[in-house]
């Protein structure tokens, strides 16, 4: 089994509770405090770590960059929709827009603008939103990146209106222009394969919540478990502890009993927790 | 069966995720949009080719044989689009609150109108909350003696830009904004409020509050009290938080979690402590686009329209949440506590 570091801890977010947020918001304050993490992962046998545009993670990032004592693989979930919505929300959409070209550098930003004239006169907003990822991905791009991640509160949205085109254009931009795997985080298995099998399009590398107690496994346990049997593509679980909700040993036997499951991204925050994971997941594979 | 066709005005991040869930359920589809910013319809109409899309929602109601209508624009066009809506006699969810202030709900409940009506209060559709309202209802720790609560976000931390900041459009600050999510709670989980004052204070923002102070008397419970703030730090996400004292023990319960102190077993609750995860409690939905609460709600309104029955929160239950609001105003004005009168 592949095991990949969530990150949701680094920056301050738990299923379980606001204060355990706010506890884990403040423990990983600083950076060294999550390069520990992900290096007593990496020893331990943690292959990947999800990352996304968060600041934080920026400031890890170039923290990763210049120590390294480690290799890993990131999997890059984009884009960094709650910062999005925060800035909205108190800055409307101008400030949003601001923020971005203020993030940007000149060369990323002219590289978009100046393949955006054809798209914007064409009126091609798909083509415009998918290359507005190339700014967002730019500071990833000189580290090892496994794939691509789409946000799953984009890539359900898209499900849910039905835009088969917007995957097509993702992939294409993804996987030709940024030459990096594009795949899709969602919380709508069914709804995802449903799709993506009447729209006739190949399967995508994707990251869905698979869990013993059925947990955003929508619209039923049972459904997205016949689902995951006969579904081709790459298969990454997520909320595999249920933020903390379920045991280690539980959740382990759960995905093991679900054959079609190489890859778990579970979230640790310390190494007591880290090899508490290591130990169930070694057992699994030895059995296997 | 035919499903109903569902309309929606306003394409903002609650209208997508509205006219997303509606358009998967069984019982619904979404067969038209009407979003007044040209730029957006331009784009709703390129991709949605089975969605009409219009930039005027009078057309829109005019031209279109809708059973629901969904009105997901800012507060201050509530009032027009429910009445105009209303008229259409077709059924409405509104996002909340009703409208900016008690004088307009006033004058959408005095419309004729015998559809269904259901205001997106989505706190009434979250597992935790409901478990805490079922202990409530059936008194397994007795009667609820006093609550203490808090609603905080991190969100305002400079003068905010656009109409939520601006009174005149907005109805006022965090109270109507944010706090008129623990109000709707408040009626949901205890009942009728009697007597309220207030006090706030603005940090960052110059024409609305940022922070606001409630004691409350309920009809059942003697007191009760609410910190509201947009501008409070470390709280990514809005957290409502409810601590419950009861005859026999308490109720601490927030959108994610809920624990329960019980001095005695019964029914479900052991003896000591009971903690409960939202994880362990929401159910499967049939699609899930930013929290199972949202897809609960339509789903209800869905299902209350199919069957005939009335909604868990439609507009004179939410209007309810207006007249405290306005109150609680009031009473910051004058600095007396002020009783409510429904």
């Amino acid at each position: 089994m592949e095991l990949i570091l969530g990150h949701n801890q680094f920056i301050g977010i738990s299923h379980i509770s606001e204060e355990r947020s706010r506890e884990r918001n403040q423990r990983f304050s600083t950076v060294e405090n999550i390069y520990r993490i992900v290096e007593q992962a990496a020893d331990l046998g943690f292959s990947g770590m999800v990352i996304e545009s968060h600041p934080r993670m920026i400031e890890f990032l170039e923290y990763y960059k210049k120590t390294r004592t480690v290799d890993i693989e990131f999997y890059l979930q984009l884009p960094y929709i709650q910062g999005y919505v925060a800035k909205i929300n108190e800055q409307g959409f101008s400030g949003l827009l601001k923020d971005i070209i203020k993030k940007s550098s000149m060369k990323d930003l002219s590289t978009v603008v100046l393949g955006n004239i054809l798209n914007a006169a064409k009126m091609d907003y798909l083509a415009m939103a998918t290359s507005l990822l190339r700014l967002e991905a730019s500071p990833f791009l000189d580290v090892k990146i496994k794939a691509l991640l789409l946000h799953n509160v984009l890539s359900d949205l898209l499900l849910s209106l039905h835009l088969k085109d917007s995957f097509c254009s993702y992939r294409q931009y993804v996987e030709k222009k940024l030459k990096i795997k594009a795949g899709i985080v969602t919380l709508n298995f069914h709804l995802f394969k449903t799709c993506l099998d009447s729209w006739n399009i190949p399967p995508f590398l994707v990251m869905t919540p698979i869990n013993p107690m059925g947990f955003d496994m929508n619209p039923s346990q049972v459904t997205v478990e016949a689902n995951l049997k006969e579904y081709n593509g790459k298969i990454i679980a997520m909320n595999v502890l249920g933020g903390g909700a379920f045991s280690v040993q539980e959740s382990f036997n759960y995905l093991q009993s679900i054959g079609s499951v190489t890859s778990a991204v579970v979230g640790a925050s310390s190494e007591e927790h880290l090899k508490e994971i290591i130990d169930v997941a070694k057992k699994y594979e030895e059995q296997a | 069966m035919q499903k109903l066709k569902v309309g929606t005005i306003g394409i903002g991040k609650m209208g997508l995720l509205h006219t997303g869930i509606f358009n998967n359920l069984d019982g619904s589809t979404v067969t038209a949009i009407a979003e007044k910013k040209k730029l957006i319809a331009l784009g709703l109409k390129k991709y949605l080719t089975s969605i009409n899309v219009y930039q005027d929602f009078q057309e829109m109601l005019d031209k279109e044989d809708l059973d629901v209508v969904v009105i997901t624009t800012p507060v201050f066009l509530h009032k027009e689009m429910i009445e105009t809506a209303m008229k259409k006699n077709v059924h409405i969810f509104v996002e909340k609150p009703l409208a900016k202030n008690q004088v307009e709900t006033k004058a959408i409940l005095q419309q004729p109108y015998s559809k269904k009506s259901l205001v997106g209060y989505c706190r009434r559709f979250m597992e935790t909350y409901n478990l805490a309202k079922k202990i409530i209802d059936n008194a397994l720790l007795g009667q609820v003696n006093f609550f203490h609560s808090y609603l905080f976000v991190s969100q305002v931390f400079t003068q905010g830009q656009g109409w939520m900041y601006d009174p005149r459009m907005s109805g006022g600050g965090v109270l109507i904004d944010l706090g008129s999510h623990a109000i709707d709670l408040f009626h949901y989980l205890f009942g009728d409020i009697e007597a309220v004052k207030g006090t706030s204070k603005c940090i960052f923002n110059t024409d609305v509050e940022d922070y606001v102070s409630v004691d409350l008397n309920l009809k059942n419970i003697p007191f009760g009290s609410l910190q509201l703030s947009w501008s409070e730090r470390n709280h990514r996400l809005p957290e409502c938080k409810i601590d419950i004292h009861c005859d026999y023990g308490t109720i601490t319960v927030t959108e994610k979690y809920l624990t329960i102190y019980s001095e005695k077993e019964v029914d479900f609750l052991s003896k000591g402590w009971n903690t409960y995860y939202k994880q362990n409690l929401t159910k499967n939905v049939p699609i899930d686009l930013g929290g199972s609460e949202y897809t609960l709600e339509d789903q209800h309104l869905v299902q209350c329209i199919t069957d005939g029955l009335d909604t868990r929160c439609d507009f004179r239950e939410a209007a309810k949440t207006n007249i405290v609001v306005d109150t609680i105003y009031s009473s910051i004005e004058n600095g007396k506590k002020i009783n409510i009168i429904y």
